[in-house]
């Protein structure tokens, strides 16, 4: 039972140390509506309106914003995501 | 479920309909081709670009469904939550398809700030910006219908 228990926490720090860490990165459109990236933000990440209108602003005014880190098969699915509410996101690594 | 109230006469449903089914059935390759991960497969790849494809077809067809229909702009257009989401991300699809396609001569600038001159542009390029700002108002009208707290962050791009 111990070795049943211990296995994924190991392979947990294992994958951590090995692993980049995973960016999504919205970059900023002239077309899309303000109100509407943030109404996206909140659907896809659960931000509150204060949180997503922060990463909005962020992307108007700086031409891109971090939207997630993590690993890479959820920042693809977030990537994906945003795309069909046509945004344009894209991923980058720390790795 | 979300009400919307046109009210059109008879030259600007023409024009407004006609400008929609030629743009919301202009996709043949989405901006979606160049987006995937370029470290990915390429069979996942190519997934990837399908099924954006794939949301955008279905998303344009809610649009034209709704919008490109001969009674348009008598009586009211009725939504539920599903069909608002999809002609929301089709608003967006078309309005950054005529930006690439009609308006590519008017900078970001001056599209935000409104700030030139309608009639210097030519007809196909006035017809286009028609399209572009009453898809606009639609996904305004929309986010503030489904969403309110989002809405307050305004209406500039």
């Amino acid at each position: 039972m111990a070795v049943t228990e211990t296995t994924p926490e190991r392979k947990s720090k294992t994958r951590s140390r090995e692993s980049p860490i995973w960016h999504v990165i919205v970059l900023n459109d002239p077309v899309n509506l303000m109100s509407y990236v943030v109404m996206v933000f909140r659907r896809v990440f659960g931000f509150s309106a204060e949180r997503a209108r922060r990463h909005m602003l962020e992307v108007h005014r700086q031409g891109r914003s971090r939207l997630w880190s993590g690993e890479r098969e959820k920042a693809e699915a977030y990537a994906h995501t945003l795309q069909k509410w046509q945004l344009t996101a894209i991923l980058e690594s720390d790795g | 479920m979300v009400e919307i109230h046109l009210n059109l006469d008879p030259e600007s449903r023409r024009t407004l309909t006609e400008s929609l089914a030629e743009y919301a059935l202009g996709f043949e390759t989405g901006r979606s081709s160049e987006t995937a991960p370029g470290d990915l497969d390429p069979d996942l790849q190519d997934l990837w670009r399908r099924e954006l494809e794939q949301q955008l077809r279905e998303d344009a067809e809610q649009l034209l469904a709704y919008f490109c229909a001969e009674d348009l702009g008598k009586g009211v257009i009725r939504l539920d939550a599903d069909e608002a989401d999809a002609v929301m991300r089709a608003c967006s699809a078309v309005r950054l398809h005529i930006r690439e396609l009609v308006l590519e001569g008017v900078s970001d600038a001056s599209l935000e700030s409104g700030d030139f001159d309608v009639e210097k542009l030519s007809a196909k390029e006035q017809r286009g910006l028609q399209c572009y700002i009453f898809l606009a108002a639609l996904q305004s009208h929309l986010v503030e219908a489904i969403d309110p707290d989002s809405a307050e962050s305004g209406n500039e791009f």
